[in-house]
């Protein structure tokens, strides 16, 4: 009896063993293939089935600040509330199915697999944080050198998933931009707010921007997006078509996913990521989830309604901030006012005609008034 | 203390570098640069090799500021200019007159430096519409 069940442990031992082997030879493959992705099951709106599995429905509260009871600091918009990002149903989503990473150039030792928003921190006042130690999620099956655009399709809520694009010259618009208003993108429920510059809190936001590949009124090419966003992704459009321009024979890979929790309409962020093609990402290399906030204003993502923070309350100390070195002046609202150095930077009451008068100038970002 | 000329070319928000890369390039400014301090009394650092890769008399150094002789130029995109100010007799700043994001920022503020804006011009770039070029002397 003892014989024969120390021979079933040997015999349990070596199929273990056998397992652990072949699991090991897996991982250690996997690393040298440089294959970081996994496949992961989608369901028909090509959203992450095990992830829908778990989403907690208790914390679909609205504002962008909905701390579960757990209260991580870091991660306190998500927990629990695991999303169902747009990964695109046409393998052009975040990471997702097996391949290989870009990293710097290299491959196959990226930190993550595929965008995961629960290890997104909370908004802290930069509108970006950086993902994936800034490598884009792209595998070398997609960095082709031959200009091309794809805006994949709605979601059966009517959102926008993804657009993916090489952009080259060809891409660049060749006309003026067109009237994008008739496009109303889930979550558009306008609303203005005197701490907003401008007043208005919702553009329709370019995943992929006109002045990249020339797209108009495409409705799976644009989300409700609060100004703040929008500013924040006009400077990483800029650098790429500053590239493009002056790189005229090379290519950039350019993808933006907005980053839906659950069934809301609003978007939580958008995932932008940049990589040139030519030069192995020399020049253009990110990978960043811009925050869908507006500083000021609490939004309610399940549907895009809006409502001001402190309502009633607390109007900025000084009407316009001064960049003392180049000569700008901003509205104290101003998110690009807050990056000033404190070296150059000086709180003004005065009135602006003064200013202008002094040698100032207007910053063209919130056009003070 | 050699006397040098150096530039540098800066956002709306005074940003050089973002996640170590330069935010932007135009040939179209790096030939007026040249032009006007003339290629052979270039310095800039192995970092902007890219950007005056045309330009065969520029000489290379991981300082270009230490290594820049008297009546040199340097062009800068990745250093601070405050621990050599003394040295530096004119000061040109480029001016993208676009927004980028931004982690390092330029560190001088010109007036508190001790400089006198000289002159103020502007020119059309290969991927920029409008670049300002201040010049600033001590």
């Amino acid at each position: 009896m003892k014989t024969k069940f120390k021979s079933l442990l040997a015999v349990i031992a070596l199929l273990l063993a056998v397992c652990l082997s072949f699991s090991s030879c897996d991982a250690v493959l996997d690393e040298f293939m440089g294959v970081v992705g996994d496949y992961i099951p989608l369901d028909d709106n090509g959203n992450n089935e095990t992830n829908n599995e778990t989403n907690n429905e208790t914390n679909n509260e609205t504002n962008n600040e909905t701390n579960n009871e757990t209260n991580n600091e870091t991660n306190n918009e998500t927990n629990n509330e695991n999303d169902s990002t747009n990964t695109d149903g046409n393998g052009s989503g975040t990471g997702g199915n097996s391949g290989n990473s870009v990293v710097n150039g290299s491959l196959g030792e990226s930190a993550e697999t595929e965008f995961d928003y629960s290890a997104i921190p909370a908004y802290k006042g930069n509108p970006y944080v950086v993902v994936n130690n800034n490598n884009p999620f792209f595998k070398k099956s997609d960095l082709v050198t031959e200009s091309y655009e794809t805006y994949n399709a709605l979601d059966s809520l009517g959102r926008c998933t993804s657009a993916v694009a090489c952009i080259g010259k060809e891409l660049l618009p060749t006309e003026d931009r067109g009237n994008i208003s008739s496009v109303k993108p889930t979550g558009w429920i306008q609303a203005q707010y005197s701490c907003i510059n401008g007043g208005i809190l919702y553009n329709r936001c370019h995943l992929i921007a006109f002045q990249l590949t020339g797209e108009n009124a495409n409705r799976e090419n644009l989300v409700t997006g609060t100004r703040y966003m929008n500013e924040a992704m006009i400077p990483l459009e800029n650098m790429v078509a500053d590239y493009i321009k002056e790189e005229t024979e090379n290519h950039v890979m350019y993808r933006v996913t907005p980053i839906f929790v659950g069934s809301e309409l609003l978007c939580r962020g958008v995932l932008v990521e940049a990589y040139s093609v030519e030069d192995e990402g020399e020049e253009i290399c990110f990978n960043l989830f811009l925050y869908n906030v507006q500083p000021g204003v609490i939004l309610d993502y399940a549907t895009g309604a809006s409502y001001a923070e402190n309502e009633g309350e607390e109007t900025p100390d000084c009407k316009y901030i001064l960049n003392t070195s180049n000569k700008k002046i901003h509205s104290a609202t101003c998110g690009n006012a807050a990056t000033i150095g404190a070296n150059n930077r000086q709180e003004s009451n005065d009135d602006i005609q003064d200013l202008l008068d002094e040698g100032y100038t207007k910053a063209g970002c919130c056009n003070p008034t | 203390m050699k006397k040098i000329t150096v530039a540098v070319v800066l956002d709306d928000n005074e940003g050089m570098l973002l996640f170590g890369k330069r935010q932007s390039k135009d040939r179209v400014m790096i030939a007026e640069f040249v032009s006007s301090v003339g290629e052979e009394n270039i310095y800039v650092s192995p970092f902007s090799k890219r950007i005056f890769e045309n330009y065969v008399s520029v000489t290379y150094a991981d300082n270009p500021i230490e290594a820049c002789v008297d009546g040199g130029a340097c062009f800068i995109e990745n250093m601070p200019l405050s621990p050599y100010v003394d040295s530096i007799e004119t000061l040109i700043i480029y001016r993208w007159n676009r927004l980028y994001h931004s982690d390092v920022k330029f560190d001088l503020n010109p007036e508190k430096s001790g400089f006198k804006l000289e002159s103020v011009s502007e020119f059309q770039g290969s991927s920029h519409d409008r670049i300002t070029k201040e010049i600033y002397r001590k």
